[in-house]
């Protein structure tokens, strides 16, 4: 098979793609210089409410998965990250199994709050708009349901596919910003 | 991609026929442990993720078994494949009775405990039941079905309910010889003879 000059061209840039191809889903440590995680790419503020948020420092929940709650220790701000199989342990070590029924629904989640400890949920949600693919990052008082923070980014097509310098670790970002804003005793280069 | 020659298109073909034609390999056949080693007759071996020293004797009584598929679970049923490791961990001789998730739910009815367990379709609803009604141990296996690498993966984990800790973790990798094997001998045998192992160093009467 021979082939013309643009079809190697096409192969070799290729091959460049897919040698220097962004990471997805790695956790990551923060840069020490500027203390945020390494990326140039900025995400959107969707929705942002003032709030003291040292009100809910002790605990924080994030989904089922190790980059959320590795992403969330790193970013060291709750004393304890834990996900739905460590929220299910802290209840049974404090002897409240007969008093919230499940942590599996967001009902069962706002009772864990208000019986328990209140925290601050962590989750990503996908939406489609305008033909492309949005990822937002969440961030709920448990509590109250009430969305405290949304930040979004795009995969810039329809296909949901996202990747950690264009899409995760901004959005990690915009969670440090807004953490150190609403935060008295919190600031993101320590 | 352009590189695939004939070359290692019939090296894979051989490779694979070789596999079906080989005496050794089976699905879901009904098999006993070898009685020289009580171990389940494998080549393949598994990875042990984690291993944590517990007293199961106290909770051998019942072994509740769930099976299930990460990802396509809508369009695969569990049943037979529940049944059939139910079947083989019963050659175990260990647990004392074996349970599925509805054996469990009628047996807390029967028991009449209904109104203090409700559905156990969540962790700390089987966690209320194995402190109000007796306690188990809970075992579960998941198949990936998730396209990628680890698809066909199996993933067999031992949880203490009252504790909802996570006692043994192993899997098994089929891909590992570069062909999807779905035999009993590459996926399911050598996570029974993982828990035999576990069983073992962790029971004081288990032969």
């Amino acid at each position: 098979m021979s082939l013309d000059k643009n079809s190697k061209l096409i192969i070799f840039l290729t091959f460049c793609i897919l040698l220097f191809s962004c990471t997805t889903l790695k956790v990551t440590k923060r840069e020490a210089d500027t203390g945020y995680f390494p990326t140039f790419m900025k995400a959107t503020i969707i929705h942002s409410k003032k709030t003291n948020l040292d009100q809910y420092n002790q605990l924080a929940l994030v989904p089922e998965d190790d980059f959320s709650l590795g992403m969330l220790k790193e970013i060291g701000y709750f004393d304890t990250v834990v996900n739905f199989a460590g929220l299910e342990q802290l209840i049974i070590e404090n002897n409240l199994l007969d008093k919230i029924g499940t942590v599996s629904n967001i009902p069962g989640i706002n009772k864990a709050a208000k019986t328990y400890k209140n925290f601050l949920w962590v989750n990503w949600r996908v939406e489609l708009r305008n033909n492309k693919q949005y990822l937002q990052l969440a961030l709920v008082d448990a509590s109250t349901m009430e969305d405290l923070f949304i930040s979004e980014t795009t995969s810039g097509t329809q296909l949901p596919i996202f990747n950690d310098q264009e899409n995760y670790y901004p959005l990690m970002n915009s969670l440090l910003d807004y953490i150190s804003e609403n935060s008295p005793t919190y600031s993101i280069s320590d | 991609m352009f590189f695939i020659s004939y070359n290692s298109v019939s090296k894979f073909l051989a490779v694979a026929s070789c596999l079906l034609l080989s005496a050794c390999v089976s699905v879901m056949k009904d098999t006993s442990p070898d009685p020289n080693t009580g171990l389940f007759p494998t080549m393949f071996g598994s990875e042990v993720i984690t291993n944590k020293r517990s007293d199961i004797d106290s909770k051998k009584q019942l072994l509740l078994v769930e099976v299930f598929h990460n990802g396509g679970s809508n369009y695969f049923d569990t049943r037979n494949v529940t049944d059939y490791h139910i079947k083989q961990l019963r050659k175990l001789n260990y647990f004392d009775e074996i349970y599925t998730l509805k054996d469990l739910e009628l047996s807390i009815i029967n028991n009449g405990l209904s109104d203090e367990i409700t559905s156990l379709d969540n962790p700390l609803a089987i966690s209320r039941a194995a402190k109000n009604y007796k306690p188990f141990l809970w075992l579960t296996i998941e198949i990936d079905m998730l396209p990628g690498p680890s698809a066909g993966n199996r993933k067999l984990t031992l949880i203490d309910p009252t504790t909802l800790e996570k006692l043994l973790i192993v899997e098994a990798h089929p891909n590992q010889w570069g062909v999807i094997a779905t035999s009993d001998e590459a996926v399911r045998f050598p996570l029974y003879n993982a828990l035999i192992e576990y069983i073992r160093q962790n029971s004081k009467g288990f032969k």
